[in-house]
């Protein structure tokens, strides 16, 4: 069935890889960063205002600690979705994220 | 002499026709037996290619009115909404996609269309594209792809983070 999933769809080959590597490292992290924040601007009508204050606490310095905080938020607001059995919410038939 | 043979000869299997390979004229005036030249007077440049590796369902998709083949266009929608492009439909390849594991890796060269593959899935699990599926796919000759097709893909309790 499609519409299942919700997109999270990483580019990197727009990343500056020269050297040095901090440079590099400081790209790579932008660009978790702003892919993060673009999924969050997508899905945020979608997932709601819990999934909004959790998403709040995103740290500019530490995407993986971001990406952890993303899929937490989104795992907690799907689980809500099913729990309340609400078989008219658009995401309730989503299974989760699907990561490109 | 080189002879690019240009003609087309019917596969083995009958099914297809496949192009002939590039041949290799051997010269009457070389120091070769009239049996050997015989036996090799046109050797093969390039096996033939029996086989093709394609599935059968997979086929060429125009939009309208054939224009062009469009050249690093890999947004999916875009090459659906422009009339006149023409590509290669893979959707028959989304359930066997999701049949696979939950993470996969595709290492194929430049310009095998990696990207609009990619572009291609996200139109077709994004939910916020629900909406556009008939839009999107129905032209590509699908069915559509139910539920019990796509089983066991990725769920949102499957992403692992690893620092």
């Amino acid at each position: 069935m499609p519409g299942q999933y919700l997109i999270l769809n990483f580019d990197f080959s727009q990343i500056d890889r020269s050297p040095p590597i901090e440079k590099a490292t400081q790209a790579l992290a932008q660009e978790i960063n702003q892919t993060l924040l673009q999924f969050k601007r997508t899905y945020v009508d979608y997932l709601g205002d819990s999934f909004a204050l959790e998403t709040s606490r995103f740290i500019n310095s530490n995407p993986v600690l971001n990406l952890r905080i993303l899929n937490a938020a989104v795992n907690n607001a799907l689980e809500d979705i099913h729990n309340k059995s609400d078989k008219n919410h658009p995401l309730f038939s989503v299974k989760g994220v699907c990561l490109f | 002499m080189m002879r690019i043979g240009n003609s087309l000869r019917p596969s083995l299997r009958g099914l297809r026709v496949i192009p002939i390979s590039p041949t290799l004229r051997i010269s009457p005036h070389t120091s070769i037996d009239a049996h050997h030249y015989a036996r090799v007077q046109q050797v093969a440049l390039v096996a033939p290619r029996i086989y093709s590796t394609a599935p059968l369902s997979s086929k060429l998709v125009v939009s309208g009115e054939l224009s062009n083949f469009p050249l690093g266009l890999s947004n999916f929608r875009k090459l659906r909404e422009f009339p006149g492009l023409a590509y290669f439909d893979k959707t028959s390849y989304i359930p066997v996609i999701a049949r696979g594991p939950s993470v996969q890796l595709f290492c194929r060269p430049r310009r095998f269309g990696k990207s609009l593959t990619i572009s291609m899935l996200r139109y077709f699990h994004g939910v916020e594209f629900r909406n556009q599926y008939d839009q999107l796919f129905k032209v590509c000759g699908r069915k559509k792809l139910f539920a019990y097709n796509l089983c066991g893909y990725i769920t949102y309790t499957r992403i692992r983070i690893s620092t």
